[in-house]
Formats: C-alpha cells, structure tokens, sequence
C-alpha cells in the first residue's frame, strides 16, 4: 500500500488534489497575492513593452491602409459631430427634467483605474491579470470597463491586490445584450479567436449590420447601456428558432494596457 | 541541472507566457512555453526523477489561468506521464523521434483539456485548425530551445 503512495503519479496527483482543497477553501489566496506581488514589476514591464513592440510592428503593417481609413474616419467624424449637436442639447433636456423631477443623478459611477499585468497562461480562456483587488474594493462579478464606456469584461477571482477579469471574448462569457436602435434583446457570447456572438435574437425581427449593442442590464451582473460592438454579420436560417450575428468588439483587446472597474453603480 | 536553476527558468517561462507570448499569437494561438519546456525535460530525463518540476510547472499555470483549479495540472500531469511511458518503451534517441512525442504530448494535453473541461461543462473552444496550428506552432518553439540549449552546449564546450 506504502509503495502506491510512493509511485511519482500517484504523488503529483496528490499534491495535485490537495492544492485544489486549500484552493477551494480559500487557503490559496494570500500565497497567490505574495507571488504576483513578488513579480508583478518585472511583468508589467515586459507586458507594456510586448504591447508596444506589436504596436509598433501592427502600424507599420497598416500603413497602406491608413490613406483610404483617415478618409472613411472623416466622413465618419463629420456625422458624430452632429449627432454630438443633438446628444448635448438631449442630455441638457434631461438633467432638466431630472432636477424638476428630483430623480438621483445618472452618472453616479465609482471607478477604479487599473494596470493590466498578464494575461491568461492556458491560451483556451480569455482571462487579464489586474494589479487591483480587494484591498482597493474590488468585488468578485465587478464589471470592467475601458475609456469610452467600453465592455471589457467581469472579475472572476481576487486576492488582496490582484484580480483575475474573464473578457467578454471568453467563450464562457454570457452578456445579456440589447441591440440599440431596434431594442431587441440577446445573450452576447464569446467565439472563435477573440470574436464575440449575439445569439436568441428572435426570428422575425430584422437586424441590420452597423447596429449598436449595448448591456441591457437584465440579470443585474453589467450596468444598463455599456457598449459592446457593433452588428458585422447576421446568419439566418429557416430552421432555427432564433438568429445569430457576429459583433464587431468596440475594443481592441489586443491593445488593452489601463481598463477600469467599475466598484459603485447606481443605475 | 540544479533545482534552482529549473525553478528560475519555469520561473521566466511562465513570466514570459503570460506577459509577451499572447503578443505572437497566431489564430488565437500563442506558445505555452511551459509545456515544451516539461515536455523536452520528459525526452531526457525519467518522470521519477522530474515528477516535482511538473507539479511546480502545474502550479505555476493554474496560479496565471482563470479556468477551473486542476483542470491545467491534471491535463498536463497525464499527458507527460503518457508521454514518458512511450518514450521509455520506444526510447527516441534521434531528434525527429523526440519531435514526434513532443507532438503527440501537446496533442494529448489540449484533449485532456478541452476532455476535462467539458466534464465540468466548461464550454472551451475547440477546432482541429485550433489544434493543428497550436502542435506546429509549439514544435517551432521546441526546435527553437533545442537550438538554443545545442548552441550554448556547443560555445561551453569549446572553451
């Protein structure tokens, strides 16, 4: 009986079984915070130096097409100015109608800024390493976001200084979503290869490409109205009950370096 | 080699994994060092003797992976036993050989994964072009520690 016990596998899985007890009993934490604690420098340098590197080789790469999208982003820019015009003189309206009706303020949000200090070791999930944790009131299921109100993901894991945020890419990653213009609602999911799907979109509404998605804010985990993408592809089919589409992600997940999380809300 | 100076280069892979080689994916694959790393060692040296290096390599990655705790280890635990169990039965001595049981091992680590993963319904993705790209992609960086580790081998030799 000694000798199975002494047999190398036997002994890995063990030990194996045994970290994923202290693990489960939450034994773990305070050695996983000393390590990342120990080599979060060191890896936030090579993080932000990797993610300038390829930031400086994608521009080179996009050089030929910087003429034809600087021109698209004009037209483009032109169009937001004057939807800009309209939004401002809407917002005045509203604020006023909120003092009138003495409703609590709608950006009531408490952020915390933080760095990205790793991402996922495994290559299947899309998780990033963040220098934040409990300590700087982050809370597990906290939503994070990046500049421009931008849907980047949910704490999964925490320690007292870092946490562990599952991207919306992940493919375990559930969202409820709504497209914007035709309020219909769905269940964002990750893809393939960092893309992310709305899928249970009924099947006789009409879904156009370019459409906004924004969180619809059922189920309580994401505020209302935080962007996600836009509609690039939608797939049809007589013989499935509800619609897909593939979104564009309003981030660029490959150059994330700061995101926020969001630890109040009270919308 | 010295324990610690095995500690100190899992140490680096693991640094490095998370940190630069998300930045050299390629169709949503990047290069999982540490198992190279162990599964070179499992070519050269018997599990008996190398059992701990794998347990730590373990640890290290399921410290940096949000997936669920034991999932990495016990995939890469069996896929390296299995590994060491042909290799002591078909002993490679030459490199194509170590190259092929190389091969099968990241084969049998991503099944075991994606395997376990559904077990505990885990909906990871999976394709066979995912899998093919991600065995060719790690073989390149083996031929590249080889290279490395033969380069170096041959500079201290010659002084």
């Amino acid at each position: 009986m000694k000798k199975i016990f002494r047999h190398p596998l036997v002994l890995s899985l063990l030990i194996i079984g045994g970290l994923f007890f202290l693990n489960y009993q939450g034994l773990l934490k305070s050695p996983q915070d000393l390590f990342f604690r120990l080599f979060a420098p060191i890896e936030k340098i090579i993080y932000q130096t990797s993610l300038k590197t390829s930031n400086f080789f994608n521009s080179i790469d996009s050089i030929n097409r910087l003429n034809t999208e600087n021109s698209e982003l004009k037209q483009e820019n032109e169009e937001l100015l004057s939807k800009i015009i309209q939004l401002k003189e809407m917002a005045w309206e509203n604020e006023f109608l909120r003092e009138q009706m003495n409703l609590p303020d709608s950006e009531n949000r408490q952020l915390i800024l933080a760095d990205i200090v790793g991402q996922d070791s495994s290559g299947l999930g899309k998780y990033i390493l963040i220098d934040k944790g409990g300590k700087q009131g982050v809370k597990k299921n906290a939503p994070v976001i990046t500049a421009g109100n931008i849907l980047i993901g949910q704490v999964i894991e925490l320690t007292d200084s870092f946490a562990m945020v599952q991207l919306i890419t992940d493919s375990n990653s559930r969202i409820n979503a709504l497209i914007q213009e035709s309020r219909i609602a769905g269940l964002v999911k990750g893809g393939q290869e960092s893309s992310l799907i709305i899928d249970l979109l009924p099947q006789r509404e009409k879904i156009k490409e370019g459409e906004v998605v924004i969180t619809s804010g059922l189920a309580g985990l994401f505020p209302k109205g935080l962007l996600i993408g836009q509609i690039q592809e939608v797939s049809f089919s007589d013989v499935q009950i509800s619609q897909k589409a593939k979104i564009k992600t309003a981030a660029d997940f490959n150059k994330l370096e700061k995101v926020f999380v969001i630890i109040k809300d009270n919308n | 080699m010295k324990p610690f100076l095995i500690i100190l280069i899992l140490l680096i892979a693991i640094i490095l994994q998370t940190t630069a080689a998300p930045f050299l994916s390629i169709s949503g694959n990047s290069p999982n060092l540490i198992l190279v790393l162990v599964l070179i060692l499992v070519t050269f040296k018997d599990f008996k003797e190398i059992w701990w290096v794998i347990v730590l390599a373990s640890l290290f990655l399921e410290l940096f992976s949000g997936l669920m705790f034991g999932l990495i280890s016990l995939s890469l635990i069996c896929a390296v036993y299995l590994i060491d169990w042909i290799n002591k039965n078909f002993s490679a001595t030459k490199l194509w050989m170590k190259t092929v049981f190389i091969g099968s091992g990241i084969l049998l680590y991503n099944l075991l994964l994606i395997v376990l993963g559904r077990l505990f319904h885990l909906d990871l993705f999976f394709s066979l072009k995912y899998l093919f790209i991600n065995i060719i992609y790690n073989l390149l960086i083996m031929i590249i520690f080889f290279s490395l580790v033969y380069g170096a081998k041959k500079v201290f030799y010659q002084e």
